[in-house]
């Protein structure tokens, strides 16, 4: 939790309870699936080459929504100068 | 030091904990009835709560554990009312951060209150026919009138936060 509050400036904060909700939603889906439990309950997760996939996939979609916005953005840009 | 409040409203409850111990001079320890216990803390840490209703959850064990990693210990539980705390204040923000999740905590607070309120409707049948009069009033009537109302208030309150989280 406090990794994603500092990699996104504090602009995404991660409650425990929707990181509990988000972990079984991605073991429902066999994106992770368990790889240990110790004595005290706590759970090592790992992901699954389903779940590699679809994070690629997904950052293959992000990457084609910037390569579209700089153009959208470059192309206003060269018209406001031309004008 | 013991507090007597009763709330419907699960947030107002989950800020008012956090009032009472916000200075750091009280620690919440325990829930009996509509008391609240809490004892002089003489850490000095200032600890942060936070509530959950899982009346209908299943797993409940498997999510104190989980939340206990995340610096959430569970303080008491009470009629599936969960109270946890924290020194830690990055896991004090709030259980649920998502729309989704905080939708599904309404929608369940929601359905114990409609249950409350059908209660609360069978007694208020039953006294029509019977039960002390007050001021010529039929008490558990009056009474349970009043939290009819409260529960009804509380229900439109949930259902506008999920309706401001939907349009978020």
């Amino acid at each position: 939790m406090k990794f994603i509050k500092q990699e996104t400036d504090d602009r995404v904060l991660l409650g425990a309870g929707t990181l509990y909700g988000a972990l079984n939603s991605l073991l429902s889906k066999g994106w992770i699936h368990l790889y240990d439990e110790d004595s005290h309950n706590k759970k090592t997760y790992l992901i699954t080459n389903e779940g590699k996939q679809i994070v690629e996939n997904e950052l293959k979609r992000l990457n084609q929504l910037c390569k579209t916005s700089r153009k959208i953005i470059r192309e206003e840009a060269d018209s406001y100068g031309e004008d | 030091m013991e507090k007597t409040k009763f709330f419907l409203d699960i947030d107002k409850e989950e800020k008012w904990l956090n009032e009472m111990t916000q200075d750091g001079k009280y620690r919440f320890t325990k829930k009996s009835g509509f008391t609240y216990y809490f004892t002089e803390n003489a850490t000095g840490t200032t600890y942060h709560y936070l509530v959950d209703q899982r009346l209908f959850s299943k797993n409940n064990q498997q999510f104190c554990d989980f939340l206990a990693d995340m610096n959430l210990t569970l303080v008491t539980r009470q009629c599936g009312w969960y109270y946890f705390e924290t020194t830690d204040p990055d896991s004090a923000v709030s259980i649920y951060t998502d729309s989704l999740s905080k939708i599904k905590y309404y929608i369940r607070m929601i359905g114990v209150l409609f249950i409350l309120m059908l209660f609360n409707i069978s007694i208020i049948q039953k006294g029509n026919d019977n039960g002390a009069l007050f001021f010529n009033i039929s008490f558990p009537m009056a009474v349970n009138v009043i939290i009819l109302i409260c529960c009804l208030i509380t229900t439109g309150k949930y259902l506008y936060r999920i309706l401001i989280l939907k349009k978020s």
